[in-house]
């Protein structure tokens, strides 16, 4: 007996984006940098020893971080796992997923989200029921060729979610890490999820979450976007129900010419709901990083809330960071702000740290987490920022390396909500080991 | 360690500013130099340290008879240099004791015992009378005047310097804190050994304090050297008399 009905779920979020809103922007249309996915190599990675790759994989990346996952997703399959609120629906060789899609591509809409449909082969259902709290940790493994993969999430009444996906990629040649994600939350659910793209420079990522809150639900989804030769987000968030808090937080560092894409669409669709945006972007070595932000507020959605915040930090003078905050009001009685701050590296702030001995490279590591301390200090799981600040520490330390496997936790730094000890939004050092 | 600022020229977006400055002295000396407004001490502070946005033109600094001239500002500090700021950088989100650890780490070229640390901090914190919130901070973020002095005392004690340039330490402070920001100097200077080279426009500061040596500032050079005979002069007569000369 099936937990959920997977080919209704499916069918439902296929048929929900024909409706993605963002397609008809005209800023959307005009500021984005193209990117060229190759899919030649899709399915072809070689019949044999994928499952030995994986373990291989998931052995080193616990020997560095001494982390353990409740499920590692793959090309061919997943890990088996006991947690009753996941299940993984498979669609055959020729695709379920493919043969849906057709319509996509006939509707000449989003192709990049009817490339994902089409060419996954299996969804990661989370099924949250009513009242009920599940904490999770995915590993998404892109070992031997191109990783699509739906994963649907869906949260019951009063449920809770703790989610923890961390995109990972080896892969020795071009491939792509792609995402289409679905997040339901049912009245009054709270969930944090945490999306970490660490993927290697052989891959492209593509990233498409949807999602909508219930009344009075709170949903916080934090998009860490550090890996990939390109990345290319389009998420849409609404705050559907009266009262519901939508935030999301996009931490992007970029370097090595990679370039970024990043589109996100938040909708207070209701009265009484919270919509945040924050997004904070680091560029160095001729990378490009567009951060696009978009809000609307809807008729009717009385009493709404609505920040959408850009932020930037330039290293050096070969990257570029293109900010476009947007919004649309369509309600009087509403607070609304947004903001975009884009700048270089202080040079008084370096030659402080430098005249205290602090090497340039240090300088300009701890300067970028520094400004990253906000949004990771807003993480609330304490693993989840350890993790982040140590990707993010090892690009910086490796000269802008990206898809290693971090140390965790190299800088030895503890963060914490300090709301006790008067240290909020900063973080401490362990004073042992 | 000996510092010597020899013949020095320095010039700020082709403006000159350092005319010629000459200033010799040697670890576990006090020095002070004092001037009016725009005499060009700063810029001379930050000419030893290597501020980018400062051009050396012409003349040298030695660090025991070798030039620094050449090195970034962190391979200065390595040497035992230390720049005590006039006006300290709010760094957001660069938190007080990752900082000081970075620095300390960066300085001594080993890793830092964090509980030794964390223990000096608390104490140097109680000596210079500050609060302790600042060590959840983020660096001098949110910092009142003479709390950001302190906390260059601090770093300044913690980094064990041989020879620390403070320009202004006594600038926000109030009586009070003035007395304890220079016995806290002169502890530090007593117990490790450093040379201090003061820079401030009043003597508020050297009545705590035991300077061997005055150099008088104006118009980017030094118009005067002596002991300090010369801050009772400056009291009586002020700057004036030096720049008639």
């Amino acid at each position: 007996m099936p937990l959920i009905d997977q080919t209704k779920f499916v069918e439902d979020a296929l048929n929900d984006y024909h409706r993605l809103p963002e397609e008809g922007d005209s800023l959307y249309v005009r500021r984005f940098a193209p990117i060229d996915i190759s899919i030649e190599g899709y399915g072809s990675a070689g019949p044999d020893g994928k499952d030995e790759k994986v373990r291989r994989f998931y052995d080193e990346l616990h020997a560095r971080t001494g982390l353990k996952f409740d499920a590692t997703v793959w090309e061919d399959g997943w890990t088996a796992c006991h947690n009753p609120a996941l299940s993984l629906a498979k669609f055959g060789d020729e695709g379920y997923g493919r043969a849906l899609s057709g319509k996509l591509f006939r509707s000449g809409e989003d192709k990049y989200v009817a490339l994902l449909h089409g060419t996954a082969r299996q969804a990661l259902m989370i099924d949250v029921k009513d009242g009920m709290a599940v904490d999770l940790k995915v590993l998404f493994a892109v070992v031997g060729g191109s990783l699509p993969v739906q994963v649907f999430i869906n949260l019951g009444k009063d449920a809770k979610l703790n989610l923890f996906e961390w995109h990972a990629s080896n892969c020795t040649r071009p491939c792509f890490s792609g995402t289409v994600r679905e997040v339901k939350l049912g009245e009054g659910a709270t969930c944090e999820i945490s999306v970490l793209h660490n993927e290697n420079s052989n891959t492209t990522v593509l990233e498409h979450t949807k999602g909508t809150a219930g009344e009075g639900a709170s949903s916080t989804i934090n998009f860490v976007y550090t890996g990939g030769s390109a990345v290319r987000a389009r998420n849409s968030l609404e705050a559907s129900g009266r009262g519901s808090r939508v935030r999301v937080g996009e931490l992007a560092v970029s370097s090595k010419r990679q370039k970024f894409d990043l589109n996100t669409y938040v909708v207070n669709a209701a009265g009484g709901s919270e919509v945040r945006l924050s997004s904070a972007a680091v560029a160095m070595q001729e990378s490009v990083c567009y951060l696009k932000g978009f809000a609307r507020i809807t008729n009717g959605s009385r009493d709404a809330r609505s920040f959408v915040e850009e932020r930037g930090l330039l290293v050096d003078g070969t990257a570029k960071i293109n900010s476009i905050p947007s919004m649309a009001i369509g309600e009087n009685a509403v607070k609304a702000t947004h903001s975009s701050a884009m700048g270089p590296i202080d040079q008084d702030s370096m030659f402080y740290l430098m005249s205290r001995g602090v090497s340039p490279e240090a300088a300009k590591r701890l300067m970028v987490l520094g400004f990253f301390s906000g949004p990771i200090s807003g993480i609330r799981s304490s693993l989840v920022k350890e993790v982040v600040s140590s990707v993010i520490s090892g690009k910086i330390r490796s000269n802008g390396e990206f898809g290693e496997l971090p140390v965790l936790n190299a800088e030895n730094v503890i963060w914490e909500s300090g709301r006790e000890t008067g240290m909020e939004h900063h973080y401490k050092y362990r004073t042992e080991k | 360690m000996r510092l010597e600022i020899k013949d020095l020229y320095a010039s700020i977006d082709g403006k000159a500013i350092i005319n010629g400055a000459n200033l010799a002295m040697n670890e576990g000396e006090v020095h002070v130099i004092m001037g009016p407004n725009g005499s060009g001490k700063t810029t001379l502070a930050k000419a030893v340290f290597g501020y980018p946005g400062v051009k050396v033109t012409r003349g040298d600094v030695l660090v025991d008879g070798k030039s620094i001239l050449g090195l970034t500002t962190d391979k200065r500090a390595a040497l035992g240099l230390f720049l005590g700021f006039q006006h300290p950088v709010e760094i957001e989100g660069v938190g007080f004791v990752n900082f000081l650890r970075a620095s300390k780490e960066a300085v001594s070229q080993s890793q830092a015992n964090m509980k030794e640390l964390m223990k000096d901090i608390k104490s140097w914190s109680d000596e210079l009378k500050m609060d302790e919130s600042i060590i959840g901070r983020a660096l001098n973020k949110g910092l009142s005047g003479g709390e950001k002095k302190k906390a260059e005392i601090l770093q300044m004690v913690l980094q064990r310097p041989k020879i620390a340039m403070l320009d202004e330490p006594d600038s926000g402070l109030d009586i009070d804190a003035v007395k304890v920001v220079a016995e806290n100097i002169n502890k530090a200077a007593e117990q490790t050994g450093m040379g201090v080279l003061v820079i401030t426009h009043y003597n508020r500061i050297l009545s705590h304090m035991h300077p061997q040596r005055v150099h008088i500032m104006a118009d980017g050079r030094m118009v005067a050297d002596g002991g300090k005979e010369l801050i009772d002069k400056l009291e009586k007569e002020g700057y004036e008399s030096f720049n008639r000369r």
